[in-house]
């Protein structure tokens, strides 16, 4: 295993419908984790945990640069949709202090999506696109998917995640996914996790078991812990 | 908090290319030129509502409320974002306030500084009191402009002579009172400060 990038050591949550961990995880650098789990889980509380969104209750969430730069995607696009994608671009460079506005127009082109257009006349996927494009673009160094697959078409999916796999395997960074996709866990994970109320329950690394395998350990999680 | 401020300059720039801001401006030109019965209502009004419309959006669209949690992701502290929502408002309502006593002052010919210190005075009590309701309870700036014009209303309606009375203490003893306006301010400014940063946190944070 490479340099663990982030370690987070028996983090607990409680929530009035969840209690969340103890939870202890290490991503290092190189590794594409995915995580997986029904609605409720404690999927995002996770991801929020780890970007100290909110705080835990018990535990801590250390990091080996200190304070790592996110790469964050989540589920629905977090920029005002009256901006186009080049002032996204302008936007974020007050946001990040390593922002390559060459690269992320880049994408956006390799990505084919119009950088003059404002948001909100851009279709769903190519609006995540643009968030995509913006998480590649800043040297970060723990890339955060928070289920921001659901919802486009396999083709766009697809790219998507060759592009997020092409960037960790060349920079010294990991990833972070959470997905109800399976065939994304299949397709890039290099280690899966189940969550089930609130807790990791099962996990494998290095090759990822069929599809029709990890349906069926899903399955088993989730029910028995009912 | 440079980040905050810039999108909603980015983003104010979208609004002000809007159909909408231009029927405005058209219409403000209009009053002053027309100088009719309405003319007064309209140079106040409108560059108030303006400016009002302008600087609520960020707390009327969750596209924006996703870009604050988008950065407190991305390490902003929640005092840095508060400042710049504070500054933001300000800059826009100070603005408007400008406005509107420049309209006033050219429909009477007259420019009356401590006319445009009390209006300052009295949009930085909506300042106060709007930043933190809407970090609270993540209400729509709009809804709370006309709750407090209503507010406004009533108590110089059924308090004239308090008003007079206060105006008058201000002109008899200038000094004292512009301490007493400025420590007054400094109280509540803090006090709002820390209630929007408790607001912000129990929004957003949990």
């Amino acid at each position: 295993m490479s340099q663990p990038l982030v370690m987070t050591t028996e983090l607990t949550k409680a929530w009035p419908t969840l209690a969340f961990g103890p939870v202890s995880l290490t991503i290092a650098s190189g590794e594409i984790v995915a995580l997986i789990g029904e609605n409720g889980a404690g999927k995002t509380t996770l991801l929020n945990l780890l970007t100290g969104v909110v705080q835990p209750q018990h535990g801590q969430v250390s990091f080996a640069t200190g304070h790592p730069t996110f790469g964050i995607v989540p589920d629905t696009c977090p920029f005002p949709e009256e901006l186009t994608a080049r002032e996204v671009g302008q936007l974020l460079a007050t946001v990040y202090p390593q922002w390559h506005l060459t690269t992320y127009l880049k994408y956006l082109d390799q990505l084919r999506v119009a950088a003059t257009q404002p948001l909100k006349t851009l279709s769903k996927g190519n609006r995540a696109k643009v968030v995509f494009a913006t998480a590649l673009a800043h040297d970060a160094e723990l890339l955060i998917f928070d289920e921001m697959t659901a919802g486009l078409d396999p083709l766009v999916r697809q790219t998507i995640l060759q592009l997020a796999q092409e960037y960790v395997q060349t920079h010294p960074a990991a990833m972070l996914m959470t997905t109800h996709i399976l065939e994304d866990v299949t397709q890039v994970a290099t280690r899966a996790l189940i969550m089930a109320h609130g807790q990791i329950v099962w996990q494998q690394a290095g090759p990822m078991p069929s599809l029709a395998a990890l349906r069926q350990q899903l399955l088993r999680a989730e029910t028995e812990g009912d | 908090m440079t980040a905050l401020f810039w999108r909603d300059l980015l983003v104010l720039k979208h609004k002000l290319q809007t159909k909408q801001m231009l029927v405005v401006g058209v219409a403000f030109i209009l009053a002053i030129m027309l100088n009719t019965q309405l003319t007064l209502v309209a140079m106040i009004f409108i560059p108030f509502m303006l400016s009002f419309s302008l600087m609520t959006f960020p707390f009327s669209a969750d596209t924006h409320d996703s870009f604050t949690v988008y950065l407190l992701r991305n390490g902003r502290s929640v005092r840095q974002l508060v400042l710049a929502r504070y500054l933001f408002e300000g800059a826009m309502i100070g603005a408007g306030t400008g406005l509107g006593w420049l309209g006033i002052s050219l429909k009477f010919k007259r420019f009356d500084w401590r006319l445009l210190a009390g209006l300052l005075g009295l949009s930085l009590v909506y300042l106060v009191v709007m930043v933190p309701l809407c970090y609270w309870f993540g209400i729509n700036g709009g809804s709370m402009v006309v709750f407090l014009i209503l507010l406004g209303m009533i108590f110089i309606r059924q308090q004239p002579t308090l008003i007079r009375q206060a105006w008058q203490q201000v002109q008899r003893h200038p000094g004292l009172s512009g301490l007493m306006i400025v420590l007054g301010y400094t109280l509540v400014g803090t006090v709002s400060a820390w209630m929007a940063c408790r607001g912000f946190k129990h929004r957003y944070l949990f």
